[in-house]
């Protein structure tokens, strides 16, 4: 299915601009890969397969790279921009650039908490990638069943309710389900399968740790950035596992986080065209 | 078992005057285990002649090994006779192409179709079995064991470290140590750099102790910073590896198709004065066509 799964308008441009130049600076790509959900999650699956028989799992885009080279990493990424777009706006009605805003926004926000909290860089890379990929099963959604999709998103609207329930009361599974059951399909590391398979389903994590933590915190602070009434899914509030282990209310979240302004602001140039 | 170059030049055949001695046919290394298996690693002009030679003592059972499908590592296919010939028995191993998800047979047969050969893949008479190898991987084909390693190149390549007859040496392929793709005042560079490291550290451990390491030297260190991200070694890197590896000879190959042979000459000299007086450190040899050694026991 990823190979068939397309990714944004603005980097099939940018894709075919850098990969059309051979003088292209591969860490220009790598900066392109690692800010693309459909792209990120490509090279995971491939570097993490039964093919190469890693003893450890590649959590990381750089490491991909140093292990499977620049080239091949390139072509993937000319294969992704042959699939075409999903047209910014679709038979779903789903706006791609919302969702990979959304996307960005809470890998990073995962990604200033794990810092402020002090984990080593090797590790940090891994909660901005949790947060890039935690809703990536919507893009399943909304590529194989657009129609039924556009109703599942008007109706959690329209209603102001998280789009996870509407998900499961029309297709049995929601999306955090179906990016859970891809993650493992394609030999994702453990943590980050279950991050993405339980990003609404928090009370079901047996020992949730500060990956999960901090991705569901970025989630709702994500949500919280647009107003109500443009919401694709309402704010979710924190289970005691998380307000214990934050210590501080939604609110004041994204104030703690000092780099995030400028982190957004680059974030931002990359959804723009 | 015997090893014979069949095949040392890189890129592309280079027949002419000034590469004579060292050899213009690309890469082919034929080996023979003193029980009399036969296995070939890579496809280079130079199975050409390996194939006519198999042929005098009919029917050929070979087994052929593919360190990656660039050109010049398959383009003598073709032209392998036993390939042609009833009661043959081809057994080819080799990655896939892991971006467009292609395997050893389609790739092959895709250099035979219609618009490239006469023949095509499907009317070749020999017995053939492809076999698709993940990194890591042991086979066993007869006295021999053939285990994988990625390493790096702009295509999936596998280096192939074989052991029989109590010897062991390891065919690299085409290989690029990998560099960092940062500068050192990139916020990157560190840690891009420690991924290198303890990459790098995964390929000495493999090569650990080895009898003969054959390894792509196709670029001097001073022509390198023109080639970085070409996908080959030079002469140094290959040194630095079997240095740190322990390994026991070195055969330098994948000769660069614009260098002459009194070049070559020129640069082995200055390897072996370098390395004069080193007390330890593996015997260097700039590897030509028609070259053999043995590593292990010698058929008695």
């Amino acid at each position: 299915m990823v190979d068939r799964m397309p990714t944004f308008s603005q980097n099939v441009v940018r894709i075919l601009d850098l990969t059309s130049d051979i003088n292209t600076a591969p860490k220009d790509l790598v900066r392109l890969v690692e800010h693309d959900p459909v792209l990120t999650i490509k090279v995971l699956k491939l570097v993490n397969s039964a093919y190469f028989g890693l003893s450890k799992k590649v959590t990381s885009i750089k490491q991909g790279v140093v292990y499977i080279g620049i080239n091949t990493i390139k072509n993937l990424a000319v294969s992704i921009a042959a699939i075409g777009a999903l047209p910014r706006t679709n038979e779903a009605g789903f706006d791609m650039d919302d969702f990979w805003y959304h996307s960005l926004f809470t890998a990073t926000v995962a990604k200033l908490i794990a810092q402020e909290r002090g984990f080593p860089k090797t590790e940090i890379t891994t909660f901005f990638i949790a947060g890039l990929l935690h809703d990536i099963g919507q893009i399943v959604f909304a590529q194989f069943i657009p129609e039924t999709y556009r109703k599942v998103l008007h109706t959690a609207a329209k209603k102001g309710v998280t789009i996870d329930r509407v998900e499961r009361s029309a297709f049995g599974m929601d999306h955090a389900e179906v990016g859970g059951i891809l993650a493992e399909k394609w030999q994702l590391p453990a943590d980050l399968v279950r991050c993405i398979r339980y990003h609404h389903a928090f009370e079901e994590i047996e020992d949730p740790g500060a990956l999960e933590m901090s991705v569901f915190v970025a989630n709702q602070v994500a949500k919280q950035q647009v107003e109500e009434a443009h919401r694709v899914s309402a704010i979710e509030p924190f289970p005691s596992a998380v307000s214990e282990w934050l210590q501080m209310p939604l609110e004041d979240v994204a104030g703690s986080l000092p780099e995030l302004a400028t982190e957004i602001e680059n974030a931002r140039t990359f959804v723009q065209v | 078992m015997r090893i014979r170059m069949r095949g040392c030049r890189g890129s592309t055949p280079v027949p002419g005057t000034d590469t004579v001695r060292y050899g213009g046919n690309t890469t082919c290394i034929e080996v023979t285990t003193n029980a009399g298996e036969k296995l070939l690693f890579d496809a280079g002009t130079g199975i050409r002649k390996a194939g006519l030679d198999l042929m005098q003592n009919a029917p050929v059972a070979v087994s052929i090994f593919v360190s990656h499908t660039h050109w010049d590592h398959i383009q003598g296919l073709p032209f392998f006779v036993p390939l042609f010939v009833p009661g043959s028995k081809v057994d080819f191993y080799g990655g896939t192409d892991p971006v467009y998800r292609k395997n050893l047979r389609e790739i092959l047969a895709q250099q035979m179709q219609y618009c490239y050969f006469p023949v095509r893949e499907n009317e070749l008479k020999a017995d053939i079995t492809y076999t698709t190898l993940a990194e890591g991987e042991t086979v066993r084909v007869g006295s021999a064991e053939i285990t994988t390693i990625v390493l790096n190149h702009p295509v999936l390549n596998y280096g192939y470290r074989v052991t029989a007859d109590g010897g062991t040496f390891l065919f690299t392929g085409d290989y690029e140590p990998p560099i960092n793709i940062y500068s050192p005042d990139d916020e990157e560079y560190e840690d891009y750099q420690e991924m290198i490291d303890a990459r790098r550290e995964n390929v000495v451990s493999f090569v650990k102790g080895i009898d003969a390491l054959i390894c792509d030297a196709q670029y001097t260190v001073e022509e390198y910073p023109e080639k970085v991200g070409w996908g080959h070694g030079t002469f140094d890197s290959c040194l630095e590896l079997a240095d740190r590896a322990g390994v026991g000879r070195l055969y330098l190959t994948h000769h660069d198709p614009m260098r002459t042979d009194d070049q070559l000459d020129a640069i082995y000299a200055d390897i072996l004065a370098r390395r004069k007086g080193l007390s330890d450190g593996p015997e260097v040899i700039m590897a030509h066509e028609g070259l053999e050694f043995e590593v292990g026991a010698p058929a008695s």
